[in-house]
């Protein structure tokens, strides 16, 4: 085997590369050798960018020649949402209509400056049409299926990207979360991922769904090459009216170096109530290694959750209302309906729904001053079936696709950071999710870190 | 009538109702669709209408945590 198809992460690999054993150009061929064998099957890159990745990793091999620091992540294969800029090609966002527009004239402030840092870019990656669902089940470009169990879920939207993670078909991958569309596929496909705190990373050249819950962040393997990407992708960028004009607040050093012991709290109520038993296991255990004192509740989290539901619907429907109305046929069913529903929303009820989001900011605001971290289930249940339009909770039967994300709703309505580790068992990963206070991405990470050395946090080994 | 309790023909007949108040123009093939989406968002809206809230809770709008 080379050194190339032995490498695993962003850490090893740059590593490698920076001190020449391996070239970036042997990298990145392996890595599209491994996309060319799997992505058939998988169906979790719309779009290979061979020649684009190859012309990046030239261009780190030549940096390296030339004496020139190439970056931190010099050379590690990563793919993006379809939802991302990327010079030269339309952004679909997972839509026939997206995918007819004029291609991008630059790419998107975070492609940029993963570029920056070294990182070769491999393809777009499937989502829900404009990421309004759960499952990664496109009508367009069909459904990205699960890399440890085929016959299930990747998840959504940001299912194309995890499952490209979870089989190594790239090493990192850069996505969305407007109500879980980074936490529920990590959670399904066994893989980190971090959501950062709202306002945090700038969504410059990203294609937004709904302005003030959407969050861009990313999915890896590993806690240490989570950090070593978000720090890259820090910074302020004008672009975006919401990204905070905070300074780079790197964590990558600070993940083993916690200054004292976490205050962590296991969330109870609605997300022990809307969870089934492995979930509840898996969020139990990671409470109880991070030593938690004790189990807390967000009293309005269902109604955030409902808060969410209504805002998501309302504004999806006012950015998409022109085409709705002109051309509806080109809009994948599973998504129109919702959407054109979400325009008949009364404005009264619009309006209590953002007043709502405050209240539970409120309440999560309080639980921080006890609490360092909350722990809690990221998923119902593991990943379910692709034909399943049910999920069974005690006696409880749900409809699928609108309820994969209800433990993930109202944490992303109040735009608190979240790092979902995903936990080994018997069966199908699922994911608990380290809930920190805003802009402690640190401490979400750190407590990933620790639950990941243990043993607890781990991704099931990408199958062949 | 419409949310809980509510049939199919009646989420059809509010769905027609409302796109015609607010100007919403639908394709006759699409109300089934859009009468499915809109009895997913019911329990949802009663739930927020029914939450208390203080007078000084303000709306969250354009959010900032």
């Amino acid at each position: 085997m080379s050194v190339a198809l032995e490498l695993q992460g962003v850490v090893e690999i740059s590593r490698a590369i920076r001190a020449r054993q391996v070239s970036a150009r042997a990298v990145t061929e392996a890595a599209l050798d491994r996309i060319e064998r799997r992505n058939r099957d998988l169906n979790a890159f719309r779009l290979v960018l061979a020649e684009r990745a190859l012309a990046e990793a030239a261009a780190v091999d030549k940096a390296l020649t030339q004496g020139a620091d190439p970056g931190p992540l010099a050379g590690a294969p990563y793919g993006v949402k379809d939802l991302f800029d990327v010079e030269g090609f339309p952004t679909a966002a997972g839509s026939k209509i997206g995918a007819a527009e004029s291609p991008a004239t630059q790419d998107a402030v975070l492609v940029r400056r993963t570029r920056a840092a070294g990182g070769v870019l491999l393809g777009l990656q499937v989502m829900d049409e404009y990421a309004y669902g759960f499952t990664t089940q496109n009508a367009h470009y069909g459904a990205t299926r699960n890399p440890h169990a085929p016959d299930r879920t990747a998840g959504g939207s940001s299912g194309g990207s995890a499952a490209a993670v979870a089989a190594a078909l790239g090493e990192f991958a850069l996505a969305s979360d407007t109500n879980g569309s980074i936490r529920v596929p990590a959670s399904f496909c066994g893989v980190f991922g971090l959501k950062p705190t709202f306002g945090r990373l700038p969504r410059t050249g990203s294609f937004p769904f709904v302005h003030d819950l959407d969050h861009l962040g990313l999915l890896a393997r590993g806690v240490e090459d989570l950090a070593v990407v978000y720090d890259v992708l820090q910074g302020h960028d004008g672009g975006d009216p919401a990204c905070a004009a905070r300074p780079v607040e790197p964590v990558a050093l600070g993940l083993e170096h916690v200054a004292r012991p976490l205050r962590v709290g296991l969330l109870h109520g609605w997300f022990h109530d809307m969870a089934g038993p492995v979930a509840r296991a898996a969020a139990q255990e990671a409470a109880s290694r991070l030593g938690a004192q004790a189990r807390v509740e967000l009293a309005s989290a269902e109604d955030g959750r409902s808060a969410a539901f209504l805002i998501t619907a309302a504004s999806g429907a006012n950015l998409h209302r022109r085409n709705l109305e002109t051309r509806p046929q080109d809009f994948d069913p599973a998504v129109r309906g919702r959407l054109l529903a979400g325009a008949l929303l009364p404005a009264d009820a619009l309006v209590q729904a953002q007043r709502v989001r405050r209240k539970l900011y409120g309440e999560a605001v309080k639980l921080f001053e006890r609490f360092d971290l909350l722990v809690a289930p990221a998923t119902p249940t593991p990943a379910p079936g692709l034909a399943e339009t049910e999920i069974t909770l005690g006696d409880r039967k749900l409809p699928t696709r609108p309820n994969l994300g209800l433990l993930t709703q109202p944490i992303s309505a109040i735009g608190l950071p979240v790092v979902v580790v995903p936990f080994l068992q018997d069966g199908p990963p699922i994911g608990v999710q380290l809930i920190a206070a805003p802009w402690r991405e640190d401490l979400a990470l750190a407590a990933a870190r620790r639950l990941e050395r243990a043993g607890f946090a781990r991704c099931p080994t990408p199958p062949c | 009538m419409t949310g809980h309790g509510a049939t199919q023909g009646d989420d059809l007949a509010t769905v027609r109702t409302l796109a015609e108040m607010f100007g919403l123009s639908l394709r006759e093939e699409h109300l089934g669709e859009v009468a499915a989406g809109w009895r997913l968002m019911q329990p949802h809206l009663t739930r927020v209408r029914q939450v208390e809230l203080a007078e000084d809770e303000e709306p969250a709008a354009f959010f900032r945590p």
